[in-house]
C-alpha cells in the first residue's frame, strides 16, 4: 500500500524524481572525475623521475666506486648492519660521447629480479626474449634505434640519447674496467608506506605532503635522495598536494549535494508521509521505506554517475591538456570512494534529514552548541599553533574551520530572519531578500555547500596566486644563470679552467656543497662567491663578508636563528646576514662566502655545480659554443636553464589549469545543490506567486524578485565564504605549506582569486533562480 | 460598471473538455454589488478570474468602466490586462491572502507601491486602524488569526479605491462573528468608496446583502 502510494508519487512527479536521480548522479560524477584527474596528474609527475630509478629512493655515492665496495656494503647489510634498508642494487649512470653524440648510459643489474621487471613492464611483451642474450643487448630511446639495431632489446620512452643495459654492457660502452660503478641505489623500509599508499589511493597527491622519510646517515658514503636529483619533481609534488586538497573539497561539496538532494526529496514526499502517518503508519516504517528508496536511487544514480564522471574527466582533461588524449580507467578505489561514500551519505543523510523533519525544535541546545564551539576552537588553535601536530593538525584545523562556517549558516539565517523587517527598499527587494532567510531549514544545507565551495575556491585561489608569485621568484633565483653544469669536481675544475677568459663568457660561478650536522640537524652548506650579483639571488643587495652566512628559512626555524645571530660551522663563527625563502629545498641550507686558499673545513670543498652566463645568450653563436663544450666535456651535464624554466612553467600552468577546473566543478556542483534547494523552496512560494499575479505584478517584476533572491543567496554565501576563504588561504600558505615543504608561501591578497569565485558563485545563483522562473508562473 | 455578455469558458484536461461557463450575462452598475452563488464547481472562481483578466474567456465580452474609461478585456493582451488589474481591481481570496514575508502594513501598502502612489501610505495606515488592526502594523501575517488576515486583505483591496473589488468566498473559513465583521466592512466600504463589489459566496447571509445576484447552475 505504502509502496504503491510512493510509486504513484514518483510517476506523478517525474521531473522532481529525475532531478533527484540526476543530483545524486552528479555528486558521484564529480567525485569520480576529480579523483581521476588528480590521479592522472599524480602519475604524470611521477613519470618525471626516470623509471629505472623509481624503485630506489636514495643513492650512495663515493669517489671511485668499485664493485668490491658494493659487495662489501651488501655483506654488511646482510649481516644486519643497516636494518632500515630493504633492497639495494649497483648502477652505472654516466654521460659520454658516442660518435660525437652525447648520450647517457645507464647500467642496471639485470640479474636482479627487480630491475629486470622495471624494464620489461615498460616494453617487453615476448617472454622468450628475456633470455641470456639480454645481457648483451641494449634498450635505447627512439633517437638511437638505428645505431643500435644490431643489438637492440627494445625501444623505451626516455629522454633523447638514453641507453639502458646490463651493467657489463654499460661498462663496455663506457670503456671502463669491469668492476667500476657509479653509485648504489637503496630502498629504505618506510614504516609509514602502507598508510601513505592507502591515503594516496583515496586522495591522489595527498602523500606528497606527508613527512618525507629521512634515512640515517651512512658513514663513508654520500647519500643523495631521489628528490635531491629532481627538485622540479618536489615542487610539482607541492602543487599536486594542493590538487589533492582540492579533491577533498570536491568530495565534501559532493557529499553536501547528495545530502541536499535527500533533504529536498524528503521535503517533496513529506505531505504524503504525513498523510500516511495520520492514517496510522508509524514513522519508523516510513523512515525505513524512505531510506530503502534513497539507497535504490543511490544505486541507479551511482552507477550512471560513475560513467558520467569518467566521461567528464576525459573531456576536461583533453580540453586542459590537448596534446595527451588520456584514457582514465575506473579502478577499485574510485568505485569505493564514489559509490561507497555516496551510499553512506545517502543513508545517513536521509536518516538525519528524516529525524530533523520529525523533530519540532531546531537543532541542538545552546549549551551543546557552546560546548562544541569551545572544543572546536581548542582543536583549531592547537592544530594551527602547535607545529608538532603536523599536517594532520593543519588539516583538522581546516576541517574545524569549515565545519564551523558551515554550521553557522543555519543560525545566521535564523538571526537574519528575526531581523527580517529591517530589510527595506522597494517591495521587490524586500520580497526577494526576505524569502532567502524565510526558510532556513530548506536553504541552510545548500547554502553551506555553496559557501564552502566558494570559500575554498577563494582560499586555494589566494594560495595559488601567492604560490605563483613565489614560483616566479624561485625560478629567478634558481635559474639566475643561463647555463648550468653538473659533474664531478675534477671535471668541473677542468671545465672552469678551459672556459675562463673566453670572450663569450659573461660570468661564471662555482658552487660547492657540504653536508654537516649542527646541533644534530643535518645541514647543507653551500660555498660560493657571494658578491653583489650572487647575493641578490637571496634577497641581499650587497656582497657578503667572509664571516657572514645566509640561512634558509628551514634552517633558521630549526636552529632558532634570526638576522644578526651567530652560527658556528666547523669551529668558525658566522653572523647571520640574511634569511632566504626555502622554496621547497630538501635539506635545511646555509650559504657561506667562498674563501680562496683558506684551509678551513667549511669553505674549502670541491665544486659540484658551475653556473655561467653568456654575453649573447640567445644567439646561434652562443648555442654553437655551448655545443662545442658539450663535445669537449662529455662527462659533464650542461643544461640550458631557460628550457628548464620553460618546462617548469608549462608543468605549473597545466597543473593549475586543472586546479581551476576542479574548483569550477566544485562550484558547479554546489550551484546545482542550491538549484535543487531553490526548486524545493518554490513549493513554499506558489501562494505568493499567485497573489502577486492577482495584484497585477508582471513578468519583469517577477524576474526582479528572482534576481533579488539570487542576489540575497549569493550575499549570504559570500558573507560566510569571504572570511572562511581568507582563513583557508592563510592556513594553506602559513601552516600547511611550511609543514609539508618547509617554506612559507608569501600570501598576496590580490583581488582576482577572490573576485573570480565570487562571480562564479553569483552567476550560478543568478542563473539558477532565473532559469527556474517558469515554475513561478501561475497554472 | 461591469457588463458581461454571453460569456463562455471551458477547460480541456487531456482529451476531456468541460464547459464551465456558458452564456453568462450580467450587468452591475458602478457602486453596487453582485453576489455570485452556485454549487461547488459551478464556475464562480472561474468567472472572477475572467473578470480580473487572469484568464481569458473563450467567447463573449467583459466590459468594465474604471476611472471614466471603458475597458474591453477581450481586446487587451496579457500585459495590458496585468496593468489594468494592477490599477483597477482589488482581489480578496478565501485564504492565503497575505504574502508571508511582508508585514501587515507592507501587505496593505503593496498595491500603492506597485502603482507608485506614495500618497496613499497614510490612507493605508488609517484603513488598518479603522479595521481594528492598529497594533498589528509591524507583525508578520503568520501570527494573525484568520479573521484578522481577512480584514487585512479587505483593507488591501480597498486601498486604491479601485473600480472593482472581486472577493472569492471572503468569509469562507470564518466563524459567524468574523463573517459578519468582514462582510460589513466589505459592503460598507464599497458603498462609501463607490466601488463595484462582486462576491462569490456559499453564504446566504452574505449573498442577501448584495444588490444583484447571479446564480450559476451546474452545466
Ligand atoms: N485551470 C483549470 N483547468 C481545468 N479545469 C479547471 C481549471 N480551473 C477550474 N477548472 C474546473 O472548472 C470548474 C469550475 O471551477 P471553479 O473553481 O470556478 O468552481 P467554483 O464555483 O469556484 O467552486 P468552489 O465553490 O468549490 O470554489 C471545476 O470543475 C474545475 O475542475
Ligand atoms: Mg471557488
Amino acid at each position: 500500500m505504502i509502496s504503491k502510494a510512493l510509486w504513484r508519487f514518483f510517476i506523478a512527479t517525474p521531473w522532481s524524481t529525475a532531478m533527484t536521480i540526476f543530483g545524486l548522479a552528479l555528486g558521484v560524477a564529480s567525485i569520480v572525475s576529480v579523483h581521476l584527474i588528480s590521479r592522472t596528474v599524480a602519475d604524470q609527475l611521477d613519470k618525471l623521475v626516470a623509471y629505472e630509478l623509481s624503485g630506489y629512493s636514495y643513492f650512495l655515492h663515493r669517489d671511485k666506486l668499485l664493485a668490491k665496495d658494493y659487495f662489501e656494503f651488501r655483506q654488511h647489510w646482510r649481516n644486519g648492519r643497516y636494518p632500515g634498508i630493504e633492497a639495494m642494487a649497483p648502477f652505472v649512470d654516466e654521460r659520454t660521447l658516442v660518435d660525437n653524440v652525447p648520450v647517457r648510459i645507464l647500467g642496471v643489474d639485470l640479474l636482479l629480479q627487480s630491475s629486470r621487471q622495471e624494464i620489461s613492464t615498460q616494453n617487453l611483451a615476448d617472454e622468450e626474449r628475456r633470455s641470456s642474450t639480454l645481457l648483451e643487448e641494449v634498450w635505447v630511446d627512439e633517437s638511437l634505434r638505428e645505431k643500435y639495431s644490431h643489438r637492440l632489446a627494445g625501444v623505451i620512452e626516455a629522454p633523447q640519447g638514453t641507453i639502458v643495459s646490463d651493467i657489463g654492457v654499460a661498462q663496455e660502452l663506457l670503456g671502463w674496467q669491469q668492476d667500476r660503478l657509479s653509485y648504489i641505489g637503496v630502498r629504505y623500509r618506510d614504516p609509514t608506506k602502507a598508510i601513505k599508499d592507502l591515503a594516496e589511493h583515496l586522495l591522489p597527491g595527498i602523500s606528497a605532503g606527508m613527512p618525507v622519510f629521512k634515512p640515517p646517515q651512512i658513514v663513508g658514503w654520500q647519500v643523495k635522495s631521489l628528490a635531491d636529483q629532481h627538485p622540479a619533481n618536489q615542487f610539482g609534488k607541492s602543487v599536486l598536494f594542493n590538487v589533492s586538497a582540492l579533491g577533498m573539497l570536491a568530495l565534501l561539496v559532493a557529499w553536501f549535494l547528495i545530502y541536499q538532494v535527500a533533504v529536498a526529496w524528503l521535503r517533496r514526499l513529506w505531505p504524503v508521509f504525513q498523510r500516511l502517518h495520520v492514517l496510522g503508519v508509524e514513522h519508523t516504517v516510513l523512515r525505513n521505506r524512505f531510506l530503502v528508496m534513497m539507497m535504490g536511487f543511490g544505486m541507479v544514480s551511482g552507477v550512471s554517475g560513475l560513467f558520467l564522471g569518467q566521461f567528464l574527466a576525459e573531456q576536461i582533461y583533453t580540453i586542459v591538456v590537448p596534446q595527451a588524449p588520456p584514457s582514465l580507467p575506473i579502478d577499485f578505489w574510485v568505485v569505493i570512494k564514489s559509490l561507497g561514500t555516496s551510499w553512506l551519505v545517502c543513508s545517513i543523510g536521509g536518516w538525519w534529514a528524516y529525524v530533523q523533519n520529525t523533530r519540532s525544535n531546531d537543532g541542538l541546545s545552546r549549551t551543546t552548541y557552546i560546548l562544541f564551539g569551545m572544543i572546536g576552537m581548542a582543536v583549531f588553535f592547537f592544530g594551527v599553533l602547535v607545529e608538532a601536530s603536523g599536517l594532520v593538525g593543519a588539516f583538522v584545523s581546516i576541517g574545524v574551520l569549515s565545519l564551523f562556517a558551515a554550521s553557522s549558516v543555519s543560525p545566521l539565517l535564523h538571526t537574519l530572519r528575526r531581523q527580517a523587517r529591517r530589510i527595506r527598499g522597494s517591495w521587490l527587494v524586500r520580497l526577494g531578500l526576505r524569502e532567502v532567510i524565510w526558510f532556513p531549514r530548506d536553504l541552510a544545507v545548500a547554502l553551506a555547500g555553496l559557501s564552502l565551495a566558494v570559500a575554498t575556491a577563494i582560499g586555494v585561489g589566494l594560495m595559488v596566486d601567492s604560490f605563483r608569485g613565489d614560483f616566479d621568484r624561485m625560478l629567478e633565483r634558481r635559474l639566475a644563470y643561463d647555463w648550468s653544469v653538473v659533474g664531478t669536481a675534477p671535471d668541473l675544475l677542468k671545465f672552469k679552467a678551459a672556459v675562463e677568459g673566453a670572450s663569450q663568457l659573461q660570468r661564471i660561478q662555482t658552487y660547492a656543497k657540504n653536508q654537516m650536522r649542527i646541533q644534530g640537524i643535518p645541514l647543507e652548506v653551500n660555498v660560493t662567491r657571494l658578491d653583489r650579483y650572487e647575493a641578490r639571488r637571496y634577497g641581499i643587495s650587497r656582497s657578503l663578508q667572509a664571516n657572514e652566512v645566509l640561512v634558509g628559512e628551514q634552517a633558521a626555524r630549526l636552529l632558532h636563528l634570526q638576522i644578526g645571530d651567530q652560527l658556528n660551522l666547523a669551529s668558525n663563527a658566522y653572523i647571520v646576514a640574511g634569511i632566504f625563502a626555502s622554496f621547497g629545498d630538501l635539506l635545511p641550507r646555509v650559504v657561506v662566502q667562498e674563501i680562496v686558499g683558506d684551509a678551513n673545513t667549511v669553505a674549502v670543498s670541491m665544486p659540484d655545480t658551475i653556473n655561467f652566463n653568456l654575453v649573447q645568450s640567445n644567439s646561434d653563436d652562443a648555442a654553437a659554443w655551448v655545443e662545442g663544450l658539450r663535445v669537449e666535456f662529455p662527462y659533464l651535464e650542461i643544461h640550458s636553464q631557460q628550457s628548464t624554466r620553460k618546462m617548469a612553467l608549462e608543468t605549473f600552468d597545466r597543473t593549475f589549469a586543472i586546479t581551476s577546473v576542479l574548483i569550477a566543478i566544485a562550484i558547479m556542483v554546489a550551484g546545482i545543490g542550491l538549484y535543487i534547494a531553490i526548486t524545493a523552496l518554490r513549493l513554499n512560494q506558489t501562494v505568493s506567486a499567485k497573489l502577486l499575479s492577482t495584484m497585477g505584478v508582471n513578468r519583469w517584476e517577477n524576474l526582479g524578485v528572482d534576481l533579488a533572491r539570487g542576489f540575497g543567496i549569493g550575499l549570504c554565501a559570500i558573507l560566510i565564504a569571504l572570511p572562511l576563504g581568507w582563513g583557508l588561504g592563510w592556513i594553506l600558505c602559513h601552516v600547511v605549506n611550511p609543514r609539508a615543504f618547509g617554506w612559507t608561501v608569501t600570501m598576496q591578497l590580490s583581488p582576482w582569486p577572490i573576485l573570480g569565485p565570487v562571480m562564479w558563485g553569483l552567476w550560478f545563483v543568478k542563473g539558477r533562480s532565473a532559469g527556474g522562473r517558469c515554475c513561478w508562473r501561475l497554472n | 460598471m461591469i457588463r458581461i455578455t454571453n460569456l463562455a469558458k471551458g477547460f480541456t484536461d487531456g482529451n476531456q473538455s468541460i464547459d464551465v461557463l456558458r452564456d453568462v450575462s450580467v450587468e452591475v452598475p458602478s457602486g453596487s454589488s453582485l453576489a455570485i452563488t452556485g454549487s461547488s464547481g459551478s464556475g464562480k472562481s472561474t468567472l472572477l478570474n475572467v473578470m480580473a483578466g487572469i484568464i481569458e474567456s473563450d467567447s463573449g465580452e467583459v466590459e468594465l468602466t474604471a476611472a471614466g474609461q471603458k475597458y474591453n478585456l477581450h481586446q487587451l493582451n496579457e500585459s495590458q490586462r496585468t496593468k489594468f488589474r494592477r490599477q483597477h481591481i482589488g482581489y480578496v481570496h478565501q485564504f492565503y491572502n497575505l504574502i508571508p514575508t511582508l508585514t501587515v502594513l507592507e501587505n496593505v501598502l503593496l498595491p500603492a507601491e506597485l502603482n507608485k502612489r506614495k500618497d496613499l501610505f497614510q490612507h493605508g495606515a488609517r484603513l488598518l486602524e479603522d479595521f481594528g488592526l492598529a497594533d498589528k502594523f509591524d507583525k508578520f501575517p503568520r501570527i494573525l488569526s484568520g479573521g484578522e488576515q481577512q480584514r487585512v486583505a479587505v483593507a488591501r483591496a480597498l486601498l486604491l479605491k479601485p473600480a472593482v473589488i472581486l472577493a472569492d468566498e471572503p468569509t469562507g473559513n470564518l466563524d459567524q462573528a468574523n463573517t459578519q465583521l468582514v462582510a460589513d466592512l466589505l459592503f460598507a466600504m464599497a458603498k462609501d468608496f463607490k466601488v463595484s463589489l462582486v462576491v462569490a459566496t456559499h453564504s446566504e447571509d452574505v449573498a442577501a446583502r448584495a444588490g444583484h445576484r447571479l446564480h450559476l447552475g451546474e452545466v
